[in-house]
């Protein structure tokens, strides 16, 4: 488990003058520097061991409490340094390279004398042994804390897939990725973004298949972030977003190995970080939006119905209201007579006019859908129970709102929550498109699907057009976009995501 | 370069915005749904009076929709229509109006100044059907709903719709009749409406056709007369042909499907047209009980209805030339379709020469199937 630091050195922490100071061949002094370091932190534990044997061998064993596993230090590391049998004569560098090489009988040992590489590594979990009468000391992995349990992933459910999801650890996670794709050309790349966290980051691709410009377009953009602290994935997200003020993401981001390892196959470039359970993947198409796992893990007839049906799910997500609103109050005439005169009854005697009923109603419902997520699960019911009748039904009964309006936001609450990734682009939109029609009828709707299309096709991810695969009908496309072809279809053309040209970076992440 | 980009936009939508042509922001139940209009003589000479049907919606725990009626009388067709705001509190809404019905006195003489309005104005749809009344005038059909408070222009829509079956009337909306007013070589015709009056309680039915010359109502037809007229017009649907063969028994037959060539010939100065009528049908009902299964029964049974066909269709339209004059089959644009040139030294005397043009139908019925028995019902004790 050995962190690929080489350029962490140049990305110096200044703050601290400490940080710039070099360890002696005094372990007194060293371990003084350290406590220094370390002064107002309790969970810093100094354990000093001498040889019995050799007087020469005095060590100082450094870890933090709580993030390494005690049994695994006192019999691979403290035991063999009291143990060992060496040349009486042996001191300093070369008794510290003795150590390294012959007496502590661990995998993952190093040596260092940079300072900041050896903080970074203590706090992720290893353990120092500081060695008299040696400028360097060793770092030995001895990392053990407790993690997530592998679980199903709670936002991405899968009825015939793969249960299991990524966790908050970055090592899992990785495994995770390997075991589906035993390759070697699959590549974990690892650097770390955040002066204050230093969190580990990791490109993970599959070296053959990426493209390198889209690649080296990911590290560039990744290496251009400043920023002090990342708690979770979705900050790089915000940071290399080719379309940073848009309500629609041009990164995606999913939770299943089975989806990343899906996308990198496909030539995306995957990225991850310590402590998210989410993976980043780029580029990220319009079409991703509606691919879901379980697609490929079921009958493809029943899941390109699925497809189509999410599909057409957002689009009356967006349109609902909207067309609902200029029929009634601009188009009269598209209504057929028999409907017109069944929301003429309803209508009747309902104070607020229907574009303002309309706004609050859809408010109301965003109102329960974020009471339902936030809440503890055995209230959400509760939440459920009183939208569904006190505001439904005694708001119809009192004549507050009409029963074709209750009718029209619950089917664009349900339509819109079959997309939970789009959501937010499609709340957005959807207001717009209520306000364009409150002001033109259909005539402004319509406007509004013209600008969203024309919108949708101006934007870029990772310089691939975000809407690349609707425009086309060539067969290499269309069979995993609207729908999902059989599978010996789609081995036979397996899409590979590529950029011709120059990819332009619009994001925020910039030198 | 920004600047003109957005000056660019901002002409886009200005442009763009002002072709929104007729629109506002309006709520439905602030309207009077309108579901049809009578026109009728006013008391004075050049006064009409408009009864309009409008739908009144009681909102409540069972939804109640029943008619309301308006009468107003004016000069002006726009007039009348605004100033019934007065009578009703409500504007009117015409967009889901469905039938206009003429009295026959107005009929007579002229609808072309009448329609002018339901033509122009940009809330009516001219999908709607123009009916002649048959009656005295045409409110009393508008206003017989006496039964269960129906929306009488509702239900006439939904019947004349449904003539497809029974094909006694045409479905002509309006444009169809503005259509044919602005032809050359086709009279308009509309379907009449009339009322059934049984112990005291009367309901509209549509059966027949008013005959047009120019815009001038000259005469209405039946509805048996008007289906043979169909058959000419090619617009058969469907309905159901009765024969009487040998006996006083009927023989029903089902029209599926009808095709109707008419061929103008025309020689040195005399006009003929020829009319052929092919139609596959069911025999749906054998009264006389005739037997017809085997190949030379059944042809027989064709050839015998198709002569009877033959001269129903002859004698409707010997009818039409006879007593009206009136081209509403559209021979006149046959030969102007097919003769372009000959129609150009006829077209100025045509209504003179339709009456004395020569018809010829050739009819062909073929039974196709005689529904679920292929035997009639033998007697036996």
């Amino acid at each position: 488990m050995l962190l690929n630091t080489d350029n962490t050195s140049n990305n110096s922490n200044a703050k601290n003058p400490l940080y710039s100071k070099q360890l002696t061949s005094s372990l007194q002094e060293n371990t003084q520097l350290f406590k220094e370091i370390f002064s107002k932190d309790d969970t810093l534990r100094i354990r000093n061991i001498e040889n019995s044997k050799v007087p020469s061998l005095k060590c100082s064993i450094l870890y933090i409490d709580g993030m390494v596993s005690n049994d695994y230090m006192s019999e691979n590391i403290i035991k063999p340094i009291l143990d060992a049998e060496l040349t009486r004569e042996l001191q300093g560098d070369v008794l510290f390279q003795k150590l390294l090489s012959q007496v502590i009988p661990s995998g993952d040992i190093k040596g260092s004398n940079n300072i900041y590489e050896i903080l970074t590594c203590i706090t992720a979990g290893d353990t120092l042994v500081l060695v008299d009468g040696s400028s360097s000391l060793l770092i030995v992995n001895s990392r053990d804390f407790k993690t997530r349990a592998i679980s199903e992933p709670s936002s991405e459910k899968s009825i015939r897939g793969p249960k299991e999801g990524f966790t908050e650890s970055l090592m899992t996670n990785l495994t995770l990725i390997r075991r589906k794709a035993k390759n070697p050309n699959l590549k974990f790349h690892f650097d770390k973004i955040g002066k204050d966290t230093n969190t580990t980051i990791c490109l993970c691709y599959i070296e053959g298949i990426v493209q390198d410009k889209i690649l080296h377009e990911v590290i560039n953009r990744l290496d251009s972030i400043s920023i002090d602290s990342i708690i979770s994935v979705e900050y790089i997200q915000e940071f290399i977003n080719d379309a940073p003020l848009s309500p629609f993401e041009t990164v995606g981001s999913t939770e299943r190995p089975d989806v990343l390892v899906g996308k990198i196959l496909e030539g995306r470039v995957g990225i991850m970080i310590d402590g998210s359970p989410f993976a980043l993947t780029v580029p990220f198409l319009f079409i991703e939006y509606f691919q879901v796992a379980e697609d490929y893990y079921n009958n493809f007839i029943f899941m390109s119905f699925n497809r189509l049906l999410r599909i057409v799910s957002f689009i009356l997500s967006i349109s609902i209201p909207a067309l609902y609103l200029a029929l009634v109050t601009y188009n009269q005439e598209m209504i057929p007579t028999n409907l017109l005169l069944s929301i003429y009854a309803a209508r009747e005697s309902v104070p607020l006019p229907t574009v303002i009923e309309s706004i609050l109603m859809i408010l109301v419902f965003e109102v329960l859908r974020e009471a339902g997520t936030r809440l503890p699960s055995d209230i959400g019911e509760a939440i459920s129970i009183v939208g569904a009748l006190v505001l439904g039904q005694a708001a119809v009964d009192a004549r507050l709102v009409s029963a074709p309006m209750v009718i029209v936001v619950g089917l664009t609450g349900i339509v819109g929550l079959i997309n939970v990734k789009i959501i937010s682009a499609s709340i957005l939109v959807r207001f717009l498109f209520l306000i364009l029609s409150a002001f033109l009828g259909v005539y402004g709707y319509l406007f509004g699907v013209i600008v969203l299309i024309v919108y949708l096709m101006s934007l870029r991810s990772f310089g691939v057009g975000y809407m690349n695969t609707i425009g086309s009908i060539s067969s290499e496309t269309i069979i995993d976009s609207a729908i999902r072809a059989p599978w010996w279809q789609l081995g036979l053309k397996e899409f590979k995501i590529s950029v011709k040209g120059k990819i332009i970076n619009r994001s925020r992440a910039k030198k | 370069m920004k600047i003109f980009k957005f000056t660019s936009i901002l002409l886009v939508l200005f442009l763009t915005l002002n072709l929104t042509s007729c629109w506002n922001y309006r709520e439905v139940e602030s309207m009077s749904v309108v579901a049809g209009v009578a026109i009728d003589k006013g008391s004075s000479q050049d006064e009409y009076e408009l009864t309009v049907e409008i739908i009144k919606i009681k909102a409540g725990e069972n939804v109640e929709n029943k008619p309301e009626y308006i009468k107003l009388t004016g000069k002006s067709m726009f007039d009348i229509a605004r100033n019934m705001i007065t009578v009703n509190n409500k504007k009117l809404y015409w967009s889901h109006a469905k039938c206009i019905i003429i009295s026959e006195s107005i009929a007579r003489e002229g609808v072309g100044n009448i329609i002018d309005w339901f033509v122009r104005d940009a809330e009516i749809r001219t999908d709607m059907y123009l009916l002649i009344s048959g009656e005295k005038t045409a409110k009393e059909i508008l206003t017989c709903s006496s039964k269960d408070s129906n929306i009488i222009s509702l239900d006439l829509s939904t019947q004349l719709k449904n003539q497809r079956l029974a094909s006694r009337a045409p479905i002509l909306d309006l444009w169809d009749f503005i259509d044919s007013l602005m032809q050359e070589g086709k009279s308009a015709s509309a379907p009449r409406v009339i009322l059934n009056k049984k112990n005291k309680i009367s309901t509209p039915s549509i059966d027949g056709l008013a005959i047009f010359k120019k815009d001038h109502l000259v005469g209405m037809i039946d509805g048996t007369t008007t289906k043979y007229l169909l058959f000419a017009l090619n617009q058969i649907k469907g309905g159901i042909l009765t024969f009487y063969l040998n006996n006083k028994n009927p023989i029903s037959l089902e029209i599926f499907k009808n095709k109707t060539i008419v061929t103008p010939i025309i020689e040195s100065d005399s006009i003929k047209f020829n009319i052929f009528t092919e139609t596959w049908v069911s025999l749906a009902e054998n009264q006389p009980r005739i037997t017809f299964f085997t190949e030379q029964e059944k042809s027989s049974l064709e050839k015998d209805t198709s002569i009877i066909l033959e001269h129903s269709i002859y004698n409707s339209i010997k009818k039409l030339q006879d007593e009206f004059g009136s081209d509403v089959i559209g021979f006149g644009l046959k030969i102007h379709e097919e003769k372009p040139s000959t129609w150009k030294s006829i077209s100025s005397n045509w209504n003179s020469l339709f009456p004395t043009a020569q018809i010829s139908v050739t009819s062909k019925i073929n039974i196709k199937n005689s529904a679920t028995t292929s035997k009639p019902i033998k007697l036996g004790d």
